[in-house]
């Protein structure tokens, strides 16, 4: 019991230390995107990733913020206190909810299940058929080719996948709202739930998704990297990296929503 | 481009493959290495492109110890042709010719393309250009390689295996392109060989026999 306790924190900090060994790897090939002939490969890679990663959800995130927005709205209604406008109470709720926790934790989610488990499969697909060797034959780095433009559109993605959802929830609850306010513009209810915006939220969502993106990325190329000679290892590897990506964004998200706003 | 390889030693855990081999190749020759089942043919070819450690020996390439180059001087005077797979699946055959020129030289992108075209009209491969790899047949997948390695122009070209699996046609047409490019660039080429392949064109075939490299 107490030999597998330590094999099992021996394996968690070999992990983490090869994990920021990738890390600072990837930190010093960005020095080479000055490199003008370089930066017209970082930037085809950089706009794939882009394009797979945060423009192909749109789709998702858009469905899925319309259904979260407007049941959360069909349900908040039951309970709003009597004499209580309903935009004043619903800014408060949206920022609170949404915003700081919902919104993140459900684009963290997006990110994982659609575009991280297919970075696992790439990168484990390109180890088991020797692909990495082959740019190294031709003397091509394949952190800068493959793993930087995936540090870079993971946060980038996750961003911008939080605005969206925001935004699409926004409009969603509003149309919720109408039907039974009619009178309510959307000017004033959107100006209410700004208003509650403060700048706090704004460095935290960044911080969100900057950390969240970098450490979903991270994951994924390292348990990608794993894969051996077998077949399988590719699916224990998607299997792994997504476990190990959901609880560490989760316990990210929780952090630094503990550290933002009880402290 | 000379090649000389001396002392030459390696293994895979048990498995020894060269112990103390000496082998050397002038500029502007064509060798062929004929190889049999596992005799380490494709990893002597790989050592000496930089692709695999060798545990002792000394190769040098033009004056140059191989273990002292940069990756651009290993770029820019070697380059290996695979003989199984040896193309990123991600990226199309032009871009698989083209990643490597645009990665080391920074040329412009219409000589790229001038230079791709011109090397795949004469190994007659301008149609598989926007194919992905995976789409691609062993041979075909042989002739890409060997157009990169053209395209990047090296002073040494490492092929292995190529004529596997080639008609009379392609292959009397691959050997012309590869003497012309010898006689005008005063390249070296190293050629593994295997059963049913021809070595007419060369200027001297070795073989590996009791873990050494030796003249047939």
């Amino acid at each position: 019991m107490l030999g597998k306790l330590g094999i099992n924190t021996k394996r968690f900090f070999f992990s983490f230390s090869d994990m920021l060994g990738l890390l600072s790897l990837s930190l010093k090939q960005t020095l080479h995107i000055t490199d003008p002939a370089r930066r017209s490969i970082f930037f085809m890679m950089f706009k794939r990733q882009l394009f797979n990663t945060g423009v192909r959800a749109i789709g998702i995130n858009t469905l899925i913020a319309l259904i979260i927005g407007s049941l959360v709205m069909a349900r908040l209604y039951a309970y709003l206190p009597p004499g209580k406008s309903l935009a004043e109470f619903y800014a408060n709720f949206f920022v609170v909810v949404i915003i700081r926790e919902l919104g993140p934790l459900i684009s963290g989610i997006i990110l994982i299940a659609r575009s991280a488990t297919a970075i696992t499969a790439e990168i484990g697909h390109l180890k088991l058929y020797n692909e990495f060797e082959v740019l190294e034959a031709q003397k091509m780095n394949p952190i800068f080719i493959f793993l930087l433009p995936v540090f870079f559109a993971f946060p980038i993605s996750l961003l911008l996948m939080f605005i969206f959802f925001n935004a699409v929830s926004i409009l969603s609850a509003y149309l919720a709202i109408v039907i039974n306010e009619p009178n309510l513009e959307f000017s004033l209810f959107l100006s209410s739930i700004l208003a509650k915006v403060s700048l706090l939220e704004v460095i935290i969502t960044l911080a969100k998704a900057i950390m969240g993106g970098t450490l979903i990325g991270l994951l994924s190329i390292y348990y990608g990297a794993t894969v051996g000679n077998r077949f399988t290892d590719i699916s224990r590897a998607i299997s792994s990296s997504t476990t190990v990506q959901i609880v560490s964004f989760f316990l990210l998200n929780v952090i630094l929503s503990l550290l933002a706003y009880q402290i | 481009m000379s090649l000389q390889v001396e002392n030459f030693s390696l293994a895979f855990d048990d498995l020894v493959l060269f112990d103390d081999a000496n082998f050397s190749i002038e500029s502007g020759k064509i060798i062929c290495l004929h190889t049999g089942v596992l005799d380490g043919g494709t990893s002597f070819l790989k050592a000496c492109a930089g692709i695999i450690k060798f545990q002792q020996g000394r190769i040098v390439i033009n004056n140059h110890n191989l273990a002292d180059m940069n990756a651009n001087q290993i770029f820019k005077n070697v380059s290996y042709c695979y003989e199984e797979g040896g193309l990123v699946s991600l990226f199309t055959v032009f871009n698989n010719l083209a990643m490597p020129l645009r990665y080391h030289k920074g040329l412009k992108e219409k000589i790229i393309t001038d230079r791709i075209y011109q090397v795949a009209q004469q190994l007659n491969i301008e149609p598989l250009l926007e194919m992905e790899p995976h789409q691609l047949n062993d041979v075909q997948k042989r002739i890409v390689n060997l157009a990169r390695a053209l395209v990047i122009r090296p002073k040494l070209i490492l092929a292995d295996e190529l004529q596997s699996g080639m008609s009379p046609e392609m292959r009397e047409n691959t050997l012309n392109i590869l003497i012309d490019y010898t006689q005008e660039t005063n390249a070296s080429i190293l050629m593994t060989t295997t059963a049913g392949d021809t070595t007419h064109f060369a200027d001297s075939v070795y073989k590996i026999e009791n873990q050494t490299i030796v003249l047939t």
